[in-house]
């Protein structure tokens, strides 16, 4: 016995320090009861469009714009669902499902990026924005509220409009897409961290770090930037739910990714519209789906990562006290 | 079991009282086992250092416990039990017949609430049958013996400093003419002028409105100026307890002798400081909770609760005092060396 | 203005002071609120230091003593170019810092350095204690190389009692107790080699017990290191035990400064005397005084004439700058104990004491007059009432400041001693200066302002 409990121990050791490695999985242990539910629902429904999307390549039975098999055999177009075809197939003669998988693909890419670049941007410039204050601040706060006060779908598709510029490349399409969906987001990344730095500023540890002699930039790379950084987390997954939705509308318009070049369940929406009528509705469910589910996945990590990481939601376990009865220690004199 | 105690010329009775409170590990015993009594009038300070137990004891009393805490022991208020009384009758019984001054003013005014509006809302809740014009007497009276004129009792709290809201506080507690106040830190927050001010008040008030009061301070100073008697609190327990004049002259237990010493005063010409810090209520040291840090802790401290002796107004829970100890037991303790990092 | 009794050192003289402060100003304009910005009303401005001179020699403990908004910490941070003055120098080994830009100061900050009154908020909450110290270092380009400057931090760690050192540099501020905290923001500042350290409050957030070791530790560090300090405190228990020279603030100004033993054995100015009777002594045969400073320190955006304390003085007399609005002050005093009839008959009169607020006052040469207007009735009502408080307190220093009330054109004129300001006046026989009228006639000291 002993000795497996050592060897348990020996295995499970360097098991658990991987796994603290793994971002996220310190918020579940921090998380208890309805909370942490939410959050591993939310992520094991992340990770399944995750694999999706990693693995498009071999799940999807076909590419995504292919109407027929690599032996040349034509799929036929509107077939209902069948061994053959899961989800049946498109308008143009595609397999649904293979555009199904390929558009987690698109769909991960652009918000990876459009999150990258908008913490790109929106973090440094807050920072500098909040700790210098003055007329630099005003001017990037009025334009992030004007941003704000835009309407968000038609602000993405100006921008697409203006960056596609007529390039269709895979990486392009991606490429401009993501950045229709950095101009609508890169406000609440600025508005977030400038607030917070506005608050940090007045942090007597950043008065001690300008005793110092720290020069602005060394106090908000090294004092500031640490403290206010760790609300980016939460904002960057409460707006990607919002962000698969944006991409989602531009593909339904006919903006965003083009067509020949990345599966986007937007798009295919927008084609199975005219279908529905006609009873064919496995042009449509399928992409709906995927695109609620993601949405609700991302929205549940980032609503459940908020209570974490926000003490005042935070909810602690504590037990009831329950008083030993009295030992009478009895001074002997 | 619970005996009443028919002792006219006590308001507050506590025997035994314990609160230990919850937290991730095992339960922190914040107070453990505390016996006192006030008669009507009276002022007792309790002092010790930060985490001995004060500020729960204190809140304990008027059964404000923490969630997950638990309480026990008996508190006898004006002749009843407050352990054993109903949730509702407890309620009632605080703020109307108890009272509670806080550290922090602001934080217990409402800031859209006009000074006359908390009287009103605080009269309204404790006494329904008072009348308009009775309860706005009754809130200026209280006002005017804190020395706030009555011009300002229209106006809302940001508008007074921090000393004029702690005097609000006190004449809001005032007003329901309480038997007993627990007044935790009631000047800390406050400059020197000011709080010598509230404590020239708070003797007034005791001519006017006579209720007992419990000091909670850190300031010893605070104490020898403003109270009758003194309760030192060590780790969750009262250490020692006794008129101010006899325990500031003579200290029976080596924590006051240390708190006395340690402190800065005007006549300070060497510094001293009590060595380490005070101990993790979660796991108190066994036997007497002082003797890691005491000068003439013995074998016996180690491994037996000391007992309570008393000498005059003076009581004392060490075993100093105890007499008839055999060699073995007197000892003195192999003290391990404490450094600074394990200070408060 | 007078004369110095000695005259000021020569730039490179040996007896030069480190630190040496003249006519300095600082402002702030307070916020004006919302409706004030859009009708274009302008801020108000507080004069957080008003025209303070000081010196400091290499190696001393000046202590700062004053209530909250007595300008203390600004005058602290002015120290340190921290604040920019509006006027005034302040030179460092006859350098002016008031003007540097801020890059330019950035390098003498590592010999002026600052101990804070809250040791957590004063650590950054994401660096661990060893690279808050090497941090300081990093700035400053000091003991290059990792090896030499971890050497250094654990050297300042150890120098500041947190051995061994390995124990506390990977720490957190948050797993350290404030005692803890305190010693590493120390280390932080006496890692650099400063020669001046202004520690504002360095103790009173701390628990009782840990006082009397930072205290030590801070005194143990001037004589080892040499360090002056700019000691500010509300404490005057502390101030007593370790600073050789106090100087008494209030409301941005000096009142009364030298040695400290002079200080608290012989204090001139009232205000020091309230301070000191008031400070809570663990000596139960003493009691509260009875005579304390009435109300508290008013508000610095609108500071009262002449001598800023004359309104709370126990002491005061004619030429202390008495005005209107005292008056109020008086008279929110007398309803405190009045029943609630009289005090409602002269509420109305009075308007809740407003009037006097409203006061129009107005000095022509030395005439200073002000002209009252009762809220209802006739001024005769009025006369009586200020006539009846008069005969009831007329030991009360506002009465002596008034040389006639009348009534004239349906108001009550009333006719106020020339209102001066005490200046900041060596006294005979002592090394002690100090701002009072009680000390320096003011017919004979010309009033600035």
């Amino acid at each position: 016995m002993p000795e497996m409990e050592g060897g348990e121990k020996a295995a499970a050791l360097p098991d658990t320090r991987h796994h603290s490695r793994v971002p996220g999985l310190d918020a579940i242990r921090a998380t208890s009861g309805f909370q942490r539910g939410m959050l591993v629902a939310g992520s094991l429904i992340m990770l399944f469009f995750v694999v999706l999307a990693v693995f498009a390549k071999q799940i999807a039975p076909y590419g995504f714009n292919d109407d027929r098999t690599k032996s040349g055999k034509i799929f036929g177009r509107l077939v209902g669902p069948s061994g053959q075809h899961w989800m049946g197939t498109a308008q143009g003669g595609e397999d649904v499902m293979s555009q199904v998988v390929y558009g987690a693909r698109t769909a991960l890419e652009v918000i990876l990026l459009a999150v990258a670049l908008s913490i790109v941007i929106g973090v440094p410039v807050g920072l500098i924005s909040g700790y210098f204050g003055g007329w630099l601040d005003r001017i990037l706060v009025l334009i992030t509220d004007a941003l704000f006060a835009f309407p968000s779908l038609l602000l993405a598709i100006i921008v697409s409009v203006a960056v596609a510029g007529g390039s269709s490349s895979v990486t392009g399409g991606i490429f401009s897409a993501a950045v229709s969906i950095t101009v609508v987001y890169v406000p609440q990344y600025f508005r977030v961290v400038r607030n917070a730095t506005v608050a940090a500023r007045e942090e007597p540890y950043v008065e001690a770090a300008r005793t110092l002699g720290a020069s602005p930039f060394a106090i908000m790379k090294r004092y500031v930037f640490g403290n206010v950084v760790q609300t980016v987390p939460v904002i960057a997954t409460i707006n990607a739910g919002d962000a698969i939705l944006t991409l989602a509308g531009l593909g339904f318009l006919g903006y965003g990714i083009d067509p020949s070049s990345g599966a986007e369940w937007g798009h295919q929406l927008s084609k199975a519209l005219s279908d529905i009528s006609d009873g064919i509705w496995w042009t449509a469910v399928y992409p709906g789906i995927a695109i609620a589910l993601v949405v609700v996945g991302v929205t549940l990590v980032g609503e459940s990562l908020n209570d974490v990481l926000n003490p005042l939601l935070r909810t602690t376990k504590l037990r009831q006290v329950v008083l030993p009865a009295r030992r009478r220690e009895e001074p002997a004199a | 079991m619970t005996e009443i105690r028919s002792r006219s010329d006590v308001v507050l009775d506590v025997q035994d009282m314990r609160v230990w409170y919850s937290s991730p590990g095992d339960p922190v015993r914040a107070v453990d086992g505390v016996t006192f009594a006030l008669r009507p009038g009276e002022v007792l300070g309790l002092v010790g250092e930060s985490g001995c137990g004060k500020s729960t004891l204190g809140r304990g009393l008027m059964g404000l416990v923490p969630r997950g805490a638990a309480i026990d022991g008996t508190i006898h208020f004006d002749g009843q039990d407050l352990l054993a009384l109903p949730r509702k009758e407890r309620e009632r019984l605080r703020g109307g017949g108890m009272g509670l001054i806080f550290q922090e003013p602001m934080t217990r005014l409402d800031p859209l609430m006009r000074v006359s509006e908390h009287f009103r809302e605080e009269l309204k809740a404790h006494e329904p049958k008072l009348s308009k014009q009775e309860a706005r007497n009754r809130g200026l009276d209280a006002l005017r013996s804190l020395g706030i004129p009555p011009t300002r009792y229209g106006n809302y709290p940001h508008e007074f400093s921090g000393g004029m809201r702690q005097r609000i506080m006190i004449a809001l507690a005032l007003a329901l003419r309480p038997k007993f106040i627990v007044a935790d830190e009631p000047t800390t927050a406050l400059d020197v002028l000011v709080e010598a001010q509230i404590l020239n008040i708070l003797k007034g008030i005791r001519e006017l409105y006579a209720p007992a009061i419990l000091l909670i301070t850190h300031n010893l100073g605070i104490v020898a100026e403003a109270c009758d008697r003194v309760a030192v609190m060590y780790a969750g327990r009262i250490v020692e307890q006794g008129t101010v004049r006899d325990v500031f002259a003579d200290p029976k237990h080596p924590y006051t002798q240390e708190l006395l010493r340690s402190t800065i005063s005007l006549a300070t010409r060497e510094l001293h400081s009590i060595p380490g810090a005070p101990p993790d209520l979660v796991s108190p040291p066994s036997g007497c909770r002082f003797h890691p840090r005491c000068p003439h802790a013995m074998q016996i401290c180690v491994d037996a609760l000391p007992p309570t002796v008393r000498d005059g107004s003076q009581q004392a829970e060490c075993w100093l005092l105890a007499s008839g100890l055999d060699e073995n037991a007197r000892r003195p303790l192999q003290r391990q060396e404490v450094s600074v990092a394990d200070e408060a | 203005m007078p004369t110095k009794p000695e005259a000021p050192a020569k730039p490179d003289a040996p007896g030069q002071p480190l630190v040496q402060v003249r006519g300095l100003h600082v402002d702030f304009a307070l916020r004006a609120n919302a409706v004030a910005r859009l009708i274009g009303g302008a801020a108000s401005m507080v004069h957080a230091v008003d025209g303070v001179d000081l010196e400091l020699a290499p190696g001393e403990v000046l202590g700062l003593v004053g209530e909250s908004g007595s300008g203390k910490s600004t005058l602290g941070r002015a120290l340190l170019g921290l604040v920019r003055p509006s006027s005034g120098s302040v030179t460092y080994r006859g350098r002016e810092l008031v003007g540097l830009s801020e890059s330019k100061l950035r390098p003498l900050r590592r010999k002026l350095q600052m101990v804070f009154q809250d040791p957590h908020a004063s650590l950054n909450p994401s660096m661990t204690i060893g690279r808050a110290i090497g941090d300081a270092l990093r700035i400053h380009h000091m003991h290059p190389g990792r090896e030499a400057r971890e050497q250094a931090v654990r050297d300042a760690l150890e120098r500041v009692g947190l051995a061994p050192a390995a124990r506390f540099v990977d720490k957190f501020p948050g797993e350290l107790s404030g005692g803890q905290k305190q010693r590493a923001v120390i280390a932080r500042a006496i890692v650099l080699g400063p020669e001046l350290l202004v520690a504002d409050e360095p103790i009173s957030m701390l628990d009782m017990s840990v006082r009397a070791k930072i205290l030590g530790l801070l005194d143990e560090l001037r004589r080892d290191l040499g360090l002056t300090y700019v000691y500010i405190t509300h404490d005057l228990a502390s101030a007593r035990f370790f600073c050789d020279r106090i100087a008494i603030m209030y409301l941005g100004k000096i009142v009364e400064t030298g040695p400290t033993e002079e200080i608290f054995s012989a204090p001139r100015h009232p205000y020091t005397k309230a301070l000191l009777d008031a400070v809570p002594d663990p000596d139960p045969s003493r009691s509260i005084p009875r005579e304390l400073p009435r109300g508290e320190v008013p508000d610095a955006a609108d500071p009262p004439a002449g001598c800023p304390f004359h309104p709370r003085c126990p002491r005061s007399f004619a030429p202390c700058g008495w005005q209107p609005r005292d008056l109020r002050m008086i008279f929110e005093q007398r309803w405190t104990g009045v029943d609630a009839e009289q005090y409602a008959a002269e509420a109305k009169l009075t308007a809740d004491g407003a009037i006097f607020d409203a006061a129009d006052d107005t000095t022509i040469g030395t005439d200073t007059t002000a002209t009252v207007r009762p809220a209802t009735g006739g001024p005769g009502e009025l006369l009586t009432l200020l006539q009846a408080e008069r005969d009831a307190h007329p030991d009360e220093g506002l009465w002596h400041g008034i040389t006639d009330m009348s009534v004239h054109e349906g108001a009550v004129r009333i006719e106020f001693v020339p209102r001066a300001t005490p200046a900041l006046l060596p006294v005979l026989d002592s090394a002690v200066q100090v701002s009072c009228h009680l000390y320096h006639d003011p017919d004979t000291t010309p009033a600035p302002r």
